[in-house]
């Protein structure tokens, strides 16, 4: 089975709901990207989904969290990637959950998921169900 | 309330270190507002004075009427709302924020004058505004808020500020979106669509600072504070439904508003750490509206919902900073 890889600001908006999904009753592991970059560096082993929240929008870049940058640009991390999952607020217009725009495009794996704030209960199940079937699906690949 | 009913100044102030956070997030949050900083100068607003002709004397009507009430919950956050939260502020950083936030109030006040001095004459506009003063829904809406600005509670000031920000402006920017989703207006629907992207940025750093204020609490007084937060939510959300019959039900769009409102009222609960209230079938905006908010969120980023065998990769974005690796 894969794994789940998160990043969420002291907000804390994307860890509650991926503490809502309840992955480990799945037997999905769970991390969380440090949330400052003096708090040690996060390097995964096994393939993982991303989930990551889209910061601000608007005139400036910046809206793919840079602690979460920083765990992409490590090669091992980034070479276990196998889809990510974006959270964001219409508001934001065209940049609307373009972080995960920009890591599917950066990593080439499947944008699987966008949802607004902390999700809704919808949003929660059908992560929760779509990432059951997602691993089963990646484990029946040959190797 | 202090006894001579002004609102409360704050007692000291130290010179302010931007070098020494005590929480990153303000930061964070001072550098995204003005990043997004805008003038409505730079709206070619004009553009859409053929457009304008295009409506009908009611559809103009109505437009006006909604501008003006959007112009009263600005001037009640720019003057009052973002002001009355300074004195609360945990941080130094934070009371920066309010200023920041109180400013850009203003200056949404501002644009609707300036779109109304580009479309309209100087009687529809003086109609408008005595409208907004005489309509008693829009009246009782800033009053609720009013109330608990001034009222003594640190913790109700900051809801009712989220509430205004993320939930009372969306019965009005729901009809320049819809505008806009008909090719009308487009030109101040992207003026629009500046303040919405800022009303989000305030209603997210105001709803992290309540729940930031939450933590220090007892869970008994966080029950309160829940109650009271779902109790006042009611109490706009059923004024708010008046309102939006008031302006809408002539145009035959209130159902579809009502749907925005609800979909809205979910995303500042969200804010303020809650749980959306209004179920899927409640909430279920007109796509129209919400690819007028969002070009992108019609998209299909649901993959779990297909067969699995295609899957979308996002498109190039060229618009991220040049520090990946990669």
């Amino acid at each position: 089975m894969g794994s789940l890889v998160y990043f969420s600001s002291v907000s804390e908006n994307t860890h509650r709901f991926v503490q809502r999904l309840g992955l480990r009753a799945l037997n999905i592991d769970v991390q969380r990207i440090p949330l400052r970059p003096t708090d040690g560096f996060l390097r995964v082993h096994e393939p993982y989904v991303l989930v990551v929240p889209t910061y601000g929008g608007g005139n400036e870049g910046g809206a793919v969290p840079r602690q979460v940058v920083k765990f992409l640009n490590d090669v091992h991390n980034r070479s276990l990637i196998r889809g990510v999952i974006a959270a964001g607020n219409t508001n934001f217009g065209e940049a609307y959950c373009i972080a995960g725009d920009i890591i599917s495009a950066k990593c080439q794996v499947p944008y699987l998921y966008a949802f607004e704030l902390l999700g809704t209960a919808e949003d929660a199940t059908r992560v929760r169900d779509g990432l059951g079937r997602f691993w089963q699906r990646q484990s029946q690949i040959p190797a | 309330m202090s006894p001579t009913g002004k609102l409360k100044l704050i007692d000291r102030v130290s010179a302010i270190n931007w070098n020494r956070l005590e929480d990153d997030k303000d930061l964070e949050v001072w550098d995204r507002l003005v990043g997004n900083f805008w003038l409505p100068e730079k709206v070619p607003v004009s553009n859409d004075i053929q457009s304008w002709h295009t409506l009908t004397a009611q559809e103009q009507e109505l437009t006006m009427r909604v501008f003006t009430g959007l112009t009263l919950l600005d001037t009640i956050q720019g003057t009052v709302g973002a002001v009355s939260l300074i004195p609360d502020a945990i941080t130094p950083h934070e009371e920066a924020v309010y200023t920041n936030i109180a400013f850009m109030e203003s200056v949404h006040a501002k644009s609707y004058s300036s779109i109304f001095s580009t479309l309209c004459s100087t009687r529809e506009i003086d109609d408008a505004f005595r409208w907004s003063e005489e309509n008693p829904n829009l009246q009782r809406k800033a009053e609720i808020v009013m109330e608990y600005y001034k009222g003594d509670s640190p913790l109700k000031r900051k809801v009712a500020s989220t509430l205004l920000e993320s939930f009372l402006f969306y019965s009005g920017f729901y009809l320049p979106m819809y505008w806009s989703s008909r090719a009308k207006l487009t030109n101040t629907a992207d003026l629009i669509r500046l303040i919405i992207r800022d009303e989000a940025v305030h209603g997210y750093y105001i709803g992290y600072k309540f729940q930031k204020g939450l933590e220090k609490l007892s869970p008994a007084e966080r029950d309160e504070l829940k109650a009271y937060t779902f109790e006042l939510l009611f109490e706009l959300y059923d004024n708010e439904v008046q309102y939006t019959e008031d302006l809408y039900d002539g145009v035959g769009l209130t159902e579809d508003v009502k749907k925005f409102l609800r979909y809205n009222a979910n995303k500042a609960l969200m804010n303020l750490g809650y749980e959306a209230l209004f179920p899927k079938d409640e909430t279920d905006v007109n796509p129209a509206i919400l690819s007028a908010l969002s070009p992108n969120a019609d998209e299909n980023h649901d993959f779990f919902s297909g067969s699995g065998s295609s899957y979308v990769i996002g498109k190039a974005v060229n618009t991220e900073d040049d520090d990946w690796d990669f």
